[in-house]
């Protein structure tokens, strides 16, 4: 029996050993990283290292925003309503567990009383009044209800840096209130569309971020404590470049002392990465005037002023409601989209000196009946072109039927929006829901840029930079980092690209922008438009797109009044000059 | 029934050293090989001292090889009285380390009596069970139950729950292997886990103790996916859920030990090592050093040498026929097996975490000198084994 007893008592513990094997394979073999990174996210002593997030930059590569010490005041409600003891010789402000017989600071036992909450001390620091206190005092009671396990909560942000300083060096007689430092994104005045803005993690962020599912994507599956410090775009490139703008925030792991006693720094275990830098093509004088441009605007509106040599977007501006940036949106375009037509008409063989009899009012080939501003008489291309005579491009539209309308808005970029990664619509070719399908019965219309002919603004400035380019195949950028390569020259583009160049500066010259006499100061070559909004003819959407110098050109411009009672040149006309000179300056 | 119990007469010390027995005495170096090691890469301080009470535990062994078997167990019960009165010192005059009281200081020298009163409890069960046949009655239980429960009780008033945890299988493992009926020892065992709960009630809220079964008990209860509840950022943990610095030490062990991978940690120069981070990590979580140092592979060569050492035991135990080196071979082999399994099952979140030190391995004084007696008298009994002629076990 003892052999027997003995040999299972060892048999016991043999197993027990084995089950430790078992144990010790399955920790650092199977399931190693599995520990490794729930431990990472667990442990005490783990500092999150929020990341810096991506400034955006103008072209000259001073920053449009960048991140800026911003100051928050925190409250700890248990120190701040927590019994306290004033020196009345000294004014020192004590906390002891018990009553103190003497002052800790001067030693007067004297006048040592109960001290009073410091809210006024606060109020005053802080430059509130009592409801504005109270308020605040409030909100940090409501973030306490809902996170009572922190310790801190915040009572008050954007603290400018001499109140913060007045706050902490007034932390004796402030228990329970502490100044921390946090990054603060800078407010954008020019570029505010563009560029968008940030906003703290919402419900939804953190439940992405922290999918477990992210880790078989081989994605980073972060914690609350590291998704809580990071900000998110809310819109514009903040939002269309959030990823990269973001970085990652950093592990680091507060490490003992050494061994002989000296501190050391923390380990790093996951490096933070901060966020890209935004090198824009906007250019902050021309911007600003954009941004001003459209501001000015009763309603909706849009500016748009593009490189012509390489297509970046010098300025981009939008005012609108919708929360959408009207420069990428479908817009009826009325006549700047007859280059649309010029360019289809001119490649399907027509020549430019055919002539189109215009009575101002009467009845197309097709039968349709047109309307044109006055009765221009007979137009051959150019003069119909810088009369923007309605008669002339939509019997040219019939003629040149849809297949030619299609493969001209193909050349000039119409066909697919390129909304930069902002907030815009659908518009061209795109738009139209059966894959882009025109009929010929919708030419007269498509001809001078009214019913299914639906572009936005930068989709206007790139077919204009096109043909201002002599016919290469410009495309807009926002980012230095997406810069094409050299475009190359469309020959079926290119062979046409003079005349049309000619065409559009007699619509300065002699033609719809004559007007303006500022179109003639920077030598702009243009075209007007003017989109009926509404079957009155009361409403409009205003356009003007234009290239100076109109020999070499450099920049294009597009503004567009949304649903004005003006028309195209004498609304968009004179902002558009202004662009122009503000970019060549 | 039995012989000579003064033992076979020897040649002498040297003859003495001829005749310890490999199979104990090598994995015991080998371990200790490893704990200096271990030690010198956690707190390179505390090799030395390791290595002086190395030292003296081998110094104990052959002293007490050099003692006569019979005057040995003659030794058990004043050596268990004193074990009881230290114990009885601890309270009054011990010296309070990490919030418990468990420590005798003697000059510069401290000691930790619970780990002699294991020792002393040994040899007396030993002494007391040799010629018995009652414990195989549920009365005869008694007195070996009163032996092992005086000392339990005045290590768990320290408080130290673990090592007064280490008395019980002993007792059970040496009454079992010297006939105790199964069935009594079972009814036994029903109450005492029926007295679990109660036992967990009575700890204060809050209390150390409570909190690591708390931790322990936690870690298999079912997780949340591991994913945040979005809109509660920051919500408060429930008030009876285990808070992260309760998990602090069994959540780090657990890291480094994982970190270890298949054949150690290989790190930057500068970079500290994991192990740094865990509390203990030279005495009660040694383990974790060994195991991020070298691996998977070094936590199998430990466990073959625990496993050598524990064989080596049993194979003593199975080859002595006197009663007393038999149960004293049980009882080191269940004491030293029970110590070194909770604590590396511990160090691997796999018990909770009580202050029992890695035999041989850990620093500690009282611990390394405790098990080197324990080491002492199973070679002593092999060494010494008296001549007996017997019919039966215990007989």
């Amino acid at each position: 029996m003892y052999e027997t007893r003995l040999s299972r008592v060892f048999a016991l513990y043999g197993g027990l050993l084995a089950l430790l094997a078992v144990r010790a394979f399955t920790l650092q073999v199977v399931t190693r990283d599995e520990v490794l990174d729930d431990h990472r996210k667990r442990v005490r002593g783990r500092i999150v290292v929020a990341p810096r997030r991506g400034e955006i930059l103008w072209d000259d590569r001073t920053p449009i925003v960048s991140n800026e010490p911003g100051f928050s005041v925190e409250i700890d409600f248990k120190s701040f309503y927590a019994n306290r003891w004033s020196c009345g010789d000294c004014a020192a402000v004590m906390q002891p567990k018990q009553e103190p017989v003497a002052c800790a600071e001067c030693g007067s036992d004297r006048a040592l009383a109960r001290a009073t909450r410091p809210d006024a001390l606060l109020a005053d620091l802080l430059g509130l009044g009592r409801e504005e206190y109270e308020a605040a005092l409030l909100g940090a009671d409501a973030k306490q209800a809902k996170h009572p396990d922190y310790r801190y909560h915040e009572f008050f942000r954007d603290v400018d840096r001499d109140t913060a300083t007045r706050i902490a060096l007034a932390a004796d007689r402030l228990p329970g209130i502490i100044v921390r430092a946090r990054s603060r994104r800078t407010p954008v005045d020019a570029a505010s569309e563009v560029v968008g803005t940030t906003r703290e993690p919402y419900p939804e962020d953190v439940l992405e971020l922290s999918d477990p599912e992210r880790k078989e994507r081989g994605e980073r599956v972060y914690s609350i404590a590291e998704i809580y410090p990071l900000r998110f775009g809310a819109r514009g490139l903040e939002k269309a470049f959030d990823d990269e703008l973001r970085g990652a925030p950093g592990i680091s792991r507060r490490t003992p002392r050494d061994k002989d006693g000296r501190a050391r720094d923390p380990a790093v275990e996951i490096p933070v990465v901060d966020g890209v830098v935004l090198h824009t093509t906007l250019s902050r004088d021309v911007q600003v005037l954009a941004e001003e441009i459209v501001a000015a605007a009763p309603g909706n509106a849009a500016a748009v002023v593009l490189d012509v040599t390489s297509g970046a977007v010098v300025a981009i501006a939008s005012k609108s409601k919708d929360g959408l940036n009207h420069a990428v949106c479908s817009i009826l375009p009325g006549s700047v989209f007859k280059l649309a037509t010029s360019v289809a008409l001119l490649e399907s063989g027509i020549s430019p000196d055919d002539e189109v009899e215009c009575r101002g009012k009467g009845v197309l080939p097709s039968g349709r009946e047109y309307k044109c501003d006055a009765a221009h008489g007979a137009m051959p291309f150019v003069d119909a072109f810088a009369r923007s005579c309605n008669a002339y491009f939509a019997t040219m539209a019939e003629r040149a039927g849809p297949e030619a309308m299609r493969r001209a808005c193909s050349e000039l970029g119409l066909d697919v929006n390129p909304t930069l990664r902002l907030a815009g619509t659908p518009c061209g070719l795109e738009y139209s829901g059966q894959g882009g399908r025109w009929y010929r019965a919708d030419m007269a219309k498509i001809g001078i840029g009214m019913g299914k002919a639906l572009v936005s603004p930068v989709q206007i400035a790139m077919a204009y930079a096109r043909i201002a380019s002599g016919g290469r195949r410009i495309a807009p950028f926002l980012l230095r980092d997406e810069a094409p390569s050299a475009p190359e020259a469309d020959p079926s583009l290119a062979r046409f690209a003079l005349l049309i160049r000619d065409a559009a500066r007699r619509v300065v010259t002699e033609g719809t922008g004559r007007r303006v006499t500022e179109l003639g100061d920077v030598e702009a070559a243009g075209k007007s438009g003017t989109g009926d909004v509404n079957t009155r003819g009361t409403e409009h959407n205003a356009w003007f797109v234009a290239f100076a110098p109109a020999s070499a050109p450099r920049f294009v411009a597009v503004v567009v009044y949304e649903k004005v009672a003006g028309h195209g040149a004498e609304t968009a006309g004179r902002p558009v000059a202004r662009l122009l000179a503000e970019a060549l300056r | 029934m039995t012989g000579d119990l003064a033992g076979p007469r020897t040649g002498g010390p040297l003859d003495l050293v001829r005749k310890l027995d490999v199979r104990v005495v090598v994995p015991v170096l080998f371990l200790v090989g490893i704990g200096l090691w271990s030690i010198s890469a956690a707190r390179p301080a505390f090799a030395a001292a390791q290595l002086r009470w190395c030292g003296v535990g081998f110094a104990a062994t052959c002293a007490v090889l050099l003692i006569p078997y019979r005057r040995l167990l003659d030794l058990a019960w004043p050596a268990w009285i004193v074990s009881i009165g230290m114990l009885a010192a601890v309270l009054v005059f011990g010296e309070s380390r990490n919030g418990a009281v468990r420590w005798l200081q003697f000059g510069p020298v401290g000691l930790q009596p619970s780990e002699f009163a294991k020792v002393a409890q040994v040899l007396v069960l030993a002494r007391y069970i040799r010629f018995r046949r009652d414990h195989r009655t549920f009365k005869g239980l008694f007195v070996p139950f009163l032996i092992t429960f005086v000392p339990m009780a005045l290590v768990m008033m320290e408080p130290d729950l673990g090592t007064a945890a280490m008395f019980v299988p002993v007792l059970f493992a040496m009454l079992w292997a010297a006939g105790a009926r199964t069935r009594h020892l079972l009814v036994v065992v029903a109450f005492g886990i029926a007295a679990l709960p109660a036992l967990y009630h009575s700890m204060p809220q809050g209390h150390y103790q409570r909190k690591r079964v708390d931790v322990f008990v936690a870690s298999f209860l079912p997780k949340p996916d591991g994913r945040p509840s979005a809109p509660k950022i920051g919500d408060a943990t429930p008030k009876d859920a285990p808070r992260k610095h309760d998990t602090f030490q069994r959540d780090e062990a657990v890291a480094t030990v994982a970190s270890g991978g298949l054949t150690g940690h290989s790190r930057a120069v500068d970079e500290p090592a994991q192990y740094e981070r865990v509390p203990e990590s030279w005495t009660d979580f040694v383990f974790v050093v060994h195991a991020e140092e070298w691996g998977l592979a070094g936590v199998l060569l430990l466990i073959g040498l625990w496993t050598a050492l524990l064989g080596g035991f049993a194979m003593v135990a199975s080859e002595l026929k006197e009663p007393a080196g038999r149960l004293v071979c049980v009882g080191a082999l269940v004491l030293l097996g029970t110590q070194a399994v909770v604590n590396m099952a511990m160090t691997m979140g796999s018990f909770p975490i009580t202050g029992v030190p890695l035999p041989f391995v850990s620093y500690g004084g009282s611990s390394m000198l405790a098990s080197w007696l324990l080491v002492a008298v199973v070679l002593h009994a092999k060494a010494r084994q008296p001549v007996v002629f017997s019919v039966g076990d215990f007989d």
